[in-house]
């Protein structure tokens, strides 16, 4: 009978050493769990708003953008959530890159459908700042593209350790 | 009943909390709040929706006063709702009867946005843009239920009597099918047109004015959704009017179709609909065509609808309902729309959303199928 350690990139396990791979593990995973909170808020905000953009259907699920933005907001500050509580962070980058393939996949699905407007994935918030829906249409992408990247390279390095714990019986 | 405000606000703090108790193991806890967010969630928007159908069938009790099932209320645009009736309902409005079918109201609210809801169809007038008060309009909820006529700020809403239906031109006389009837005549500038006296033959028509002036006129095709109507006053100064149609949602986007006219008065000058941009009608189509019942009755299968600003909208419908639309701006851009591929992303997306749910069931039973040691 094999006995099978789990891989784990949680840094305070006793007995663990810290590596630099590790605390960039880490510090994505908080950093993903900050954006997330921050983008979630946003659209929770942005949902109570009166813009008439909010009572216009989304081309794809037929409800109105305001349903949606809470939707995505919450599954958002969700998933944020469980970044930041978990003590075992090998769900976290599931998470992150299950969210962030899904948010991909809708601005495809809409590039897909003929949309050309700006996707308001970050509400209101940028409104606020008085930036133009372009310009924060790109923010969105770039945060978007740190959330995938980010997601399925440390999912690929976790897959990669846990096969090498499974290989290593202790 | 919950604002959308408050909604959120009960979302946005089960949220957390469904976190924090599934972060702690606490599944019996974790359950209680999901399952209590998803009544909150799916029973106040149909608490709100029942509220609404209360004040409807309300309405409808006042306004069977003047006529059969018709429902009309007032917005005072999109976000508040104003329940309106017969009665001034809105700052700045004032209604009264004027003859036992008919009942005017006056906006002087630039912002007053009106929705009319007939038993099948409905149609909206938008008085926000100030582009819309130089134009008469005119709106069929239902070809044989309501209309809305507006002259200026003065609205009319007619509902249509037995007597006022034999008045309308049937659609298969019109040579130019569903399009210009009486509605149009009235959308001229003729506001005190006499109905009883208007007559239809074929695509020609004759009518009086209240003052006894004689009204003749004809309406001729330009294209599939393109119509001119022609007519003259004493039989000496000639109108033309040109009459497109572009679609328009309403706040539930139940309103495809909305009659958008851009007129050549006796100055020769050319005074256009409000002008829109490639996006923005790609907007509206996008938003109008999902819950779009059916082909409207203004539309034709297969129609290219073309704009004021020489944008063309292409409807593809197939089986009764509106497949695809192509949008195209002369020159440059052009967008589409497929239900279709609305259908493909639509699903997988939902896929894609389930796929967690799939996986920890499948973990699951895999764990439950393992022999215990």
């Amino acid at each position: 009978m094999r006995n099978y350690k789990r891989v784990t990139i949680l840094p305070n396990v006793s007995g663990q050493p810290r590596s630099a791979e590790i605390y960039i593990a880490r510090v994505f995973i908080v950093s993903a769990a900050a954006v997330l909170v921050l983008t979630g808020v946003a659209k929770l905000i942005s949902a109570t708003g009166r813009s008439p953009m909010l009572e216009i259907l989304d081309p794809i699920f037929l409800v109105p953008f305001r349903q949606l933005l809470i939707a995505a907001g919450v599954l958002e500050v969700a998933v944020a959530a469980a970044c930041a509580f978990r003590r075992s962070h090998a769900l976290s980058p599931l998470l992150v890159a299950w969210l962030a393939t899904l948010f991909f996949s809708y601005r495809l699905g809409l590039s897909f459908m003929g949309w050309k407007k700006p996707c308001s994935c970050l509400g209101s918030l940028t409104d606020a700042l008085h930036l133009n829906p372009t310009i924060s249409d790109r923010i969105a992408k770039v945060i978007l593209s740190y959330l995938i990247v980010g997601s399925y390279c440390l999912v690929i390095w976790l897959r990669h350790l846990d096969r090498h714990a499974v290989s290593r019986p202790t | 009943m919950l604002s959308a405000a408050q909604r959120n606000s009960v979302i946005s703090i089960a949220t957390p909390v469904f976190s924090a108790a599934y972060v702690r193991r606490d599944l019996r806890m974790s359950f209680r709040v999901a399952v209590l967010t998803v009544f909150g969630v799916v029973t106040i928007p149909g608490l709100a929706a029942g509220a609404e159908l209360h004040s409807k069938a309300w309405l409808n009790n006042v306004s069977t006063n003047f006529s059969r099932g018709v429902h009309v209320r007032f917005k005072r645009d999109l976000t508040g709702l104003g329940l309106g009736k017969v009665v001034p309902s809105l700052p700045g409005m004032s209604v009264h009867v004027t003859q036992t079918d008919w009942f005017t109201a006056s906006i002087d609210s630039p912002s007053a946005f009106l929705v009319c809801n007939s038993l099948s169809q409905s149609s909206s007038v938008n008085q926000h843009q100030p582009a819309f008060a130089e134009f008469q309009m005119v709106a069929g909820c239902d070809s044989t239920n309501f209309w809305v006529i507006s002259n200026g700020t003065n609205l009319q809403f007619a509902p249509v009597t037995e007597q006022a239906k034999g008045l309308k031109s049937p659609p298969t006389e019109n040579a130019l099918g569903l399009y210009a009837t009486v509605e149009d005549l009235l959308a001229l500038g003729v506001a005190d047109l006499d109905l009883q006296t208007l007559r239809w033959q074929s695509n020609r028509f004759t009518a009086q004015d209240s003052r006894g002036r004689s009204i003749s006129g004809s309406v001729t095709p330009e294209s599939d959704s393109d119509e001119r109507l022609d007519w003259s006053l004493n039989g000496s100064v000639t109108h033309s009017t040109h009459i497109i149609y572009r679609p328009q949602t309403s706040e539930k986007a139940e309103i495809p179709v909305e009659l958008s006219f851009s007129s050549v008065g006796q100055d020769g000058i050319q005074r256009m609909g409000p002008r829109y941009s490639i996006e923005e009608i790609s907007e509206l189509a996008l938003a109008a065509v999902p819950s779009m019942p059916s082909v409207p009755a203004y539309t034709k299968i297969g129609t290219t609808l073309v704009y004021s600003n020489g944008v063309r909208l292409r409807l593809i419908a197939d089986k009764g309902k509106i497949r695809k639309i192509t949008v195209s701006e002369p020159g440059n851009r052009t967008g589409s729309y497929e239900r279709t591929r609305r259908n493909i992303v639509r699903t997988a997306l939902i896929l894609l959303l389930l796929l967690p749910a799939v996986l920890i069931a499948q973990k699951r039973m895999r764990a439950a199928q393992k022999p215990k040691l």
